[in-house]
C-alpha cells in the first residue's frame, strides 16, 4: 500500500500497474472510455483488415499498415529488452528501419504478424506485472509503450480512413 | 526499495518526471524514446498552414484545425475535472470536432489555446503532490491521447501534401 503522507512521496506499484494497465487494455484490446472510440483498440481495429488492405499505404511517403504491425511488435520487443535489463542497456541495439522494409503481405503472412503482435503484448502485460525493481528509466518505459503504440494506431486508423474511401 | 512500493521520496518525482519527459516529448521537442525527432505536436502544426489545417484526409474523418480542437478540449476538460470533478452534465465531445476551414487568424488562435492548454497540463502534473491510481491513469491518458492524435494528424499530413 502507499505511505499515506501529508503528501505522498511514494506511490504504490498497485496504482501504477493499474493506470498503466488501464491504458494498456484500451490501446490494444478493449475501450474503458479513457482516450478511444468504443470499437477502436489497435487488435479491434486489425481484427478488420484484410492483408490486401495491410499492403497498402496511405500516400507513396508512408509505410504500409503491416509495416506499422510490423514496428509496432518491433518496439515492444525492444522496449521490454530495456526493461528486463533494469531500465536502460546500451548494449541493446535497434534496427529501426528493418521493420519498415516491409511491403505487401501474403494472408498467412499477416496472420504470422498479428500473432507475433499478440505475443509481445501479452509479453508486456506479464512483465509489468512481475517488475519489482522500479526507476525512472522503467516507468518511462512502460509510458513510452502506451504512447508509442497509441501514435501508431492513430497512424493506422487515419490511414484506413484514406484506403477504404479510395 | 521493496517488492511492492516504489521506495522514497524520489519516487513520486521519479513517476512525475517520467510524465513530463513523456508530455514534452508529445508537445515540445522529441528524446527519440517514441517519435522521432522534429515529429512533436507543435514541431509539427508549426509547418501547418490555415489552407493544410482545414483539409481532411478522407470524406470520413475531421480536418487537421478540428484535430487540434479536440486535442485542446481534451487538455481543457482534464483540468476542469481535476479542478471542480466530474461534470454535471457530459463534455460536448462531438462539438470538439465542429471545426471546418479556417482562416489564418482562427488558425493562430487554435495553436494559441492549444499552447494555452499544454502549459497548464504541464504545470499541474509538475506541481501535483497526490498520485493516486485515478490521477496517474488521467495523467498517461492524457499524453496517450496527444500520441493517438499527432499519429492521425502526420498520417493525414502525408496524404494532403501529396495530394497537392
Amino acid at each position: 500500500m502507499v505511505q499515506q503522507a501529508q503528501h505522498q512521496d511514494t506511490i504504490a506499484v498497485a496504482d501504477f500497474r493499474s493506470a498503466f494497465l488501464a491504458l494498456l487494455n484500451e490501446t490494444f484490446e478493449s475501450v474503458e472510455g479513457h482516450i478511444l472510440d468504443p470499437g477502436t483498440s489497435l487488435f479491434e481495429t486489425l481484427a478488420d483488415v484484410s492483408a490486401e488492405d495491410a499492403s497498402r499505404s496511405a500516400s507513396p511517403h508512408v509505410g504500409t499498415l503491416a509495416a506499422q504491425v510490423d514496428h509496432t511488435t518491433y518496439y515492444l520487443n525492444i522496449l521490454l529488452q530495456h526493461i528486463q535489463a533494469g531500465g536502460s542497456d546500451p548494449s541493446i541495439k535497434a534496427d529501426w528501419g528493418r521493420a519498415w522494409q516491409r511491403t505487401s503481405v501474403t494472408p498467412e503472412e499477416w496472420a504470422e504478424l498479428l500473432q507475433n503482435l499478440h505475443v509481445a503484448h501479452a509479453a508486456v502485460r506479464e512483465a509489468v506485472s512481475t517488475t519489482t525493481t522500479w526507476n525512472e528509466d522503467i516507468i518511462g518505459g512502460y509510458l513510452c509503450i502506451v504512447a508509442h503504440t497509441a501514435y501508431h494506431l492513430g497512424e493506422i486508423r487515419q490511414a484506413l480512413g484514406v484506403i477504404r474511401h479510395n | 526499495m521493496t517488492s511492492d512500493t516504489i521506495q522514497h521520496g524520489t519516487a513520486t518525482n521519479e513517476i512525475r518526471d517520467a510524465l513530463l519527459t513523456c508530455l514534452q516529448e508529445a508537445f515540445e521537442d522529441g528524446f527519440s524514446y517514441f517519435l522521432d525527432r522534429g515529429t512533436s505536436l507543435f514541431a509539427t502544426l508549426d509547418a501547418v498552414s490555415a489552407a493544410e489545417a482545414s483539409r481532411a484526409a478522407a470524406p470520413t474523418v475531421g480536418t487537421i484545425a478540428a484535430q487540434v480542437n479536440h486535442i485542446r478540449f481534451y487538455l481543457d476538460e482534464i483540468l476542469r475535472f481535476v479542478s471542480e470533478g466530474p461534470p454535471a452534465t457530459r463534455p460536448d465531445w462531438e462539438g470538439s470536432w465542429q471545426v471546418d476551414a479556417v482562416t489564418d487568424e482562427e488558425w493562430d488562435t487554435l495553436r494559441h489555446q492549444l499552447r494555452t492548454s499544454h502549459a497548464n497540463i504541464r504545470d499541474l502534473i509538475r506541481n501535483n503532490q497526490d498520485w493516486p491510481a485515478p490521477m496517474l491513469t488521467g495523467a498517461i491518458a492524457m499524453i496517450a491521447h496527444c500520441a493517438y492524435h499527432l499519429g492521425e494528424i502526420r498520417q493525414a499530413l502525408a496524404v494532403i501534401r501529396f495530394q497537392s
